[in-house]
C-alpha cells in the first residue's frame, strides 16, 4: 500500500465546498439543508444552516466557485433569504433528508436569555478621581459619581442588548459581566 | 538554481522591507527573498498547532470584548468633552477670536493687495486699449494710401493701352492694315562683310545701292 504523506498545515476547515455537494444532487439541492462545520463546533447547541434556494455552480474543474442563495439560520434565528457568500469554503457539510426535521423542526429548550448590559459604567479609578476633583473645583455636588455611558451595537450576531430602563439605583451598583459559561454574553460591539 | 545567500548578495537586505507607495508596511524578510521557495529540509515541517485551554480562551474573548467596549465608550466620552470644551472653554474662545482676527486681519491684506492688482490691471488694459486703437487708426492710412497709390498705377496702366488701342488693328481698319503692309514692306534681313558692316535688304539692288553710297566698295557678294 502507497504510502499517503500530509504536507503542510491544519486546515480549520472540514468539509466540502458547497458547489461540490450541490452538483451531486437533484436541482442543485434545492431545498436540502446544509451546514458549515465551522458553526457547528463554535454554536454546538443552536443550529446555523442554509436552506437552498437558488444555486448557479460554476461547475469548473473542482467546483470551487458558483452562486448560491438559501434560507438563512443563524444560532436558530431566521434570517430570510441570503447570498451565500462562502460557498467556495471547503467548510460544508449536507444534511441527510432523515436528520433534516432536527434542524427545521429545532425549537429552543428554554427561551434565550439575553445577556442586558447596564447603560452606564463607573470611569477607571484615575479619571474618576480627576472628574471627582474637577467637580469639587468647579463647586459642583460630589455625591453623586459620574458615570460613563455606555453603547453596544445590538445585531443578530451580538445578542448581548442594552437595559432599557436604566435607573439610577440600578447602574450604580452594575458593571460588565466579566464571566459566565454559556456563549450568548459575548459583548463585541 | 540561485542559493538564498547569493540572492542577498545580489539584492541585498535593504531592497527589501522599505514602504511600499501606497504606505502600508511591508514585512522585512531578512534571510531570503520571496521567491525562494521552501528549503528542502522544511518541506514536510508541519507546524503543530498549541493547545489552547477552553476556559481561558472564553475568558480573554470576553476581557477583551469589556475592554473594546469600554474603551470606545471613553472615547466617545473624551470626544464630547473635546466638543464641549472647545464651544465654551475660556482657552479655546480666546484662541478662537485670535485666528478670526488673524483671519480678518489676513482677509483685508488680501483684499489690499487685490485692489493693488486691479488697478494696475486696469491701466495696463487701457493702455492696451489705446496701443489696438492707433494701430488701428495707422493700419486705416496705410491701407487708404496704398489704395489710392494703386488707383493711379491702375490709370496710368490704362491710359497708356488706351494710347495704344488707337493703333489697333480693327475689323473695320483691316483692308487698310493689309495694303498698307502690303505697300511698305520691311525686311529685316541683312549682310555683314569683313569690317563689320551691316547690309540691310535681301537684294542686290540694294546691296549696290548701299555700296554706291559707301566710300570704299567692299566686295560685293551676293545674298541668296
Amino acid at each position: 500500500m502507497a504510502t499517503v504523506k500530509v504536507i503542510g498545515r491544519r486546515t480549520t476547515f472540514r468539509g466540502k465546498t458547497l458547489f461540490e455537494i450541490l452538483c451531486n444532487l437533484k436541482n442543485f439541492g434545492k431545498g436540502r439543508v446544509v451546514v458549515r462545520s465551522l458553526f457547528e463546533d463554535r454554536f454546538p447547541t443552536e443550529p446555523s444552516y442554509y436552506v437552498i434556494t437558488r444555486a448557479a455552480p460554476e461547475m469548473d474543474e473542482n467546483f470551487d466557485f458558483g452562486e448560491a442563495w438559501g434560507r438563512k439560520v443563524f444560532r436558530g434565528n431566521e434570517l430570510g433569504e441570503w447570498k451565500i457568500m462562502a460557498g467556495h469554503k471547503a467548510d460544508w457539510r449536507l444534511i441527510p433528508r432523515d436528520d433534516e426535521h432536527k434542524y427545521l423542526n429545532w425549537k429552543p429548550a428554554q427561551p434565550f436569555v439575553h445577556s442586558v448590559i447596564p447603560r452606564e459604567q463607573p470611569f477607571p479609578p484615575l479619571l474618576r478621581e480627576i472628574i471627582r476633583q474637577e467637580m469639587k473645583a468647579a463647586g459642583k455636588s460630589t455625591d453623586k459619581e459620574a458615570l460613563l455611558p455606555i453603547s453596544i451595537h445590538e445585531t443578530v450576531w451580538n445578542r448581548a442588548k442594552l437595559r432599557r430602563d436604566a435607573t439610577p439605583a440600578e447602574t450604580n451598583t452594575s458593571s460588565l459581566p466579566t464571566s459566565d459559561s454559556s456563549s450568548n454574553t459575548d459583548t463585541r460591539v | 538554481m540561485i542559493s538564498a545567500k547569493t540572492c542577498l548578495y545580489l539584492y541585498g537586505p535593504g531592497k527589501q522591507g522599505l514602504r511600499s507607495p501606497c504606505g502600508s508596511l511591508v514585512f522585512v524578510r531578512w534571510r531570503k527573498p520571496r521567491w525562494i521557495p521552501m528549503a528542502k529540509s522544511k518541506l514536510e515541517y508541519l507546524p503543530v498547532k498549541k493547545p489552547v485551554d477552553p476556559w481561558e480562551a472564553d475568558f480573554m474573548k470576553k476581557q477583551m470584548n469589556h475592554y473594546r467596549t469600554t474603551m470606545k465608550a471613553l472615547r466617545a466620552y473624551f470626544a464630547c468633552e473635546q466638543e464641549a470644551l472647545s464651544a465654551t472653554g475660556t482657552v479655546m474662545m480666546e484662541k478662537a477670536r485670535h485666528e478670526e482676527d488673524e483671519f480678518r486681519a489676513l482677509l483685508e491684506e488680501n483684499a489690499r493687495h487685490n485692489e493693488h492688482v486691479a488697478a494696475m490691471r486696469e491701466k495696463r488694459i487701457a493702455d492696451e486699449q489705446e496701443a489696438r486703437l492707433l494701430a488701428r487708426m495707422r493700419g486705416i492710412e496705410f491701407a487708404k494710401q496704398r489704395r489710392a497709390e494703386e488707383r493711379e498705377h491702375a490709370d496710368s496702366v490704362i491710359q497708356h493701352y488706351q494710347e495704344l488701342a488707337k493703333t489697333l488693328v480693327t475689323a473695320e481698319t483691316c483692308d487698310e492694315a493689309i495694303e498698307q503692309c502690303l505697300d511698305d514692306v520691311i525686311v529685316y534681313d541683312f549682310a555683314i562683310d569683313q569690317t563689320g558692316s551691316v547690309y540691310q535688304g535681301r537684294t542686290l539692288e540694294v546691296l549696290e545701292k548701299v555700296s554706291s553710297l559707301s566710300s570704299s566698295s567692299p566686295e560685293v557678294s551676293t545674298l541668296s
